[in-house]
């Protein structure tokens, strides 16, 4: 069953104007991407800095909205619910970002940063307990949450992020180059989490990353991309094993894949 | 050529390179690789007299002959550059930003070279050329911001060779770079020490860029060398329990879906302690999954390029 559906969608951006007399230059970060995502399933995003990637998560997320395009999430275009609509949306898609401990807050407890989320839904029920919840689901301790992040090593501050993302029971994860930041090690206990609780939750994941390996490991379909349009889309043992663009071949060479 | 023996580097309790025996000669290509905290970075450091004023070294550190360890600031300054020079993750971090990347490539010449201005700006340029920067002459006059992030890691690479010197260290060099923009600047870096016969040691936690960059292999954790070797032969027969462990863990495609299905990737279980809570014996004990009783208090002595009690090494 689709839970998410981009159509086609279009991201400018102005650039820092050349001159005084001159419209500001236009970047094209995103241009007319489109794919569907069904329910409990993995879709890779993979390009270099500047491709378009993460513009297409912010769109997702409906921190941004397209120029042209729609994003339709369990049937309803994001940027068509009104601001309350939107809000009692929010808590089915949540987003894991690259460094935890930038979207940490430093003076705040683990417990009080997994707990935001509900807080700006207003669901504040059994706060306490859900947050336990989710702590022993990413694999650490309930009494973790009177920690601080400086306590926590890098994985575990990536699996406090991970509790956070969860404890509104979404459907959808938003992983922005959620393991990229992590040394080999840590990344596979990451990564396997991950799994698991895709497993367990019936979690569709968006997975963006620049790394062709990790993709290839989590993701059911990958999509290619290179300044901002898509050169290659299909399952992603397809596109690892024959891949048919010359950008994603040159992609699996840096990333030492035969 | 730089040798090191039984070089130690602590802070109080916690030891951050234990016992490190090591020589560089003209031309090696050596690669250290570990994880956060297995010390990688502090040795890059310590070669180039540029550990913490409260880090405590000892054993023996010589550079063309010279002890280094307890030198003066101003012998290590007679040094650097001239004998060792590094680069690292950052590039934008490491270059002045108010200063065109000519002055900055041309003051180490001016200063340690004593050459005129014009004279520096032009080996500035044939350095340009060196790393392989498009378009040199324009680069000379450009700030750090108009350039991109692979152009900053070549401007940094000729800042380092400038003074030509016999061993460069590149901690991280392409871990903030993008795959293609890496691969480029590995080859680049081969391609230097190999033109130069200058030393290259290729400081990485990415396994990949190191089995391209290097012909030697030093596997650091919790400060200690665990595995060392020709870098082929020990990414195809890892033969330390911590390497094989961190080997097994890389994303594999082919391996990890087998009809279809994901599998779960191999993991080392826990995480690395503290500096200062290390095992005193061998220092992946409580991890290693083939651990010996006497594992965690025994130090084990390096054998045939591993250091593992189970491999012989140092067994009571």
């Amino acid at each position: 069953m689709t839970l998410l559906q981009v159509e086609s969608v279009t991201r400018r951006y102005a650039m820092p104007r050349s001159s005084l007399l001159r419209a500001a230059p236009m970047l094209t970060a995103v241009d007319s991407a489109g794919f569907t995502l069904e329910r409990g399933k993995t879709l890779g995003i993979v390009g270099e800095s500047g491709s378009g990637k993460s513009t297409i998560a912010r769109m997702v997320m409906a921190f941004e909205r397209p120029d042209a395009g729609r994003v339709l999430f369990d049937g309803q275009d994001i940027n068509q619910l009104s601001p309350a609509a939107l809000r009692a949306l929010r808590p089915s898609f949540q987003i894991v970002f690259q460094d935890p401990y930038g979207s940490l807050d430093p003076r705040r407890t683990a417990g009080w940063s997994i707990a935001e989320p509900l807080r700006a839904t207003g669901d504040t029920d059994r706060a306490a307990a859900r947050v336990a919840e989710a702590l022993e689901q990413v694999g650490l301790r309930a009494d973790d949450a009177a920690k601080y992040p400086h306590e926590f090593s890098g994985g575990q501050r990536q699996r406090i992020a991970i509790a956070r993302a969860i404890i509104t029971r979404p459907a959808l994860i938003v992983a922005d180059e959620a393991v990229s930041a992590l040394d080999v090690s840590v990344q596979a206990q990451i990564l396997n989490l991950l799994m698991d609780l895709q497993d367990d939750l019936g979690l569709a994941m968006l997975f963006i990353s620049h790394d062709l390996s990790v993709v290839a490991a989590i993701c059911d379909e990958v999509l290619v991309l290179q300044h901002g349009q898509t050169v290659e889309q299909g399952a992603a043992a397809q596109v690892m094993s024959a891949p048919t663009h010359a950008y994603t071949r040159s992609l699996l060479t840096a990333a030492g894949l035969p | 050529m730089i040798e090191t023996h039984g070089l130690s580097v602590g802070f109080g309790a916690a030891q951050a390179l234990r016992d490190i025996d090591l020589t560089i000669r003209p031309g090696a290509r050596i690669g250290v690789v570990g994880e956060s905290g297995s010390g990688k970075s502090m040795l890059g450091l310590s070669l180039m007299g540029m550990m913490p004023d409260a880090a405590h070294v000892s054993g023996r550190l010589a550079i063309d002959g010279h002890e280094m360890i307890g030198a003066s600031e101003a012998a290590w300054r007679r040094l650097r550059a001239r004998r060792v020079a590094m680069i690292f993750q950052e590039p934008m971090a490491a270059l002045n930003p108010l200063k065109r990347v000519g002055d900055i490539v041309a003051e180490p010449l001016i200063v340690h070279e004593n050459l005129g201005r014009e004279a520096a700006r032009a080996r500035a340029l044939d350095l340009f050329r060196e790393v392989g920067l498009p378009d040199p002459e324009a680069r000379l006059r450009q700030f750090p911001h108009e350039l991109s992030g692979g152009q900053r890691q070549r401007i940094l690479i000729a800042l380092a060779l400038a003074c030509d010197p016999d061993l460069l260290i590149a901690d991280e060099p392409t871990t903030a770079l993008d795959a293609n923009v890496a691969l480029r600047v590995t080859e680049l870096l081969v391609e230097l020490s190999q033109q130069r016969n200058m030393a290259l040691m290729f400081i990485s936690h990415d396994l990949t860029a190191v089995a391209r960059a290097t012909s030697e292999l030093l596997v650091l954790y919790g400060g200690t060398v665990v595995e060392q070797g020709a870098t082929g032969q020990v990414l195809a027969a890892p033969r330390h329990p911590y390497t094989q462990g961190l080997l097994a863990a890389r994303p594999r495609a082919q391996a990890l879906r087998e009809g279809g299905t994901r599998r779960r990737l191999p993991t080392i279980p826990g995480t690395v302690p503290p500096l200062d809570q290390l095992p005193a014996g061998c220092r992946f004990a409580g991890r290693c999954p083939v651990e010996l009783p006497h594992c965690a208090s025994v130090i084990p002595s390096m054998l045939d390029g591993a250091a593992c009690h189970l491999l012989g090494g140092g067994a009571p």
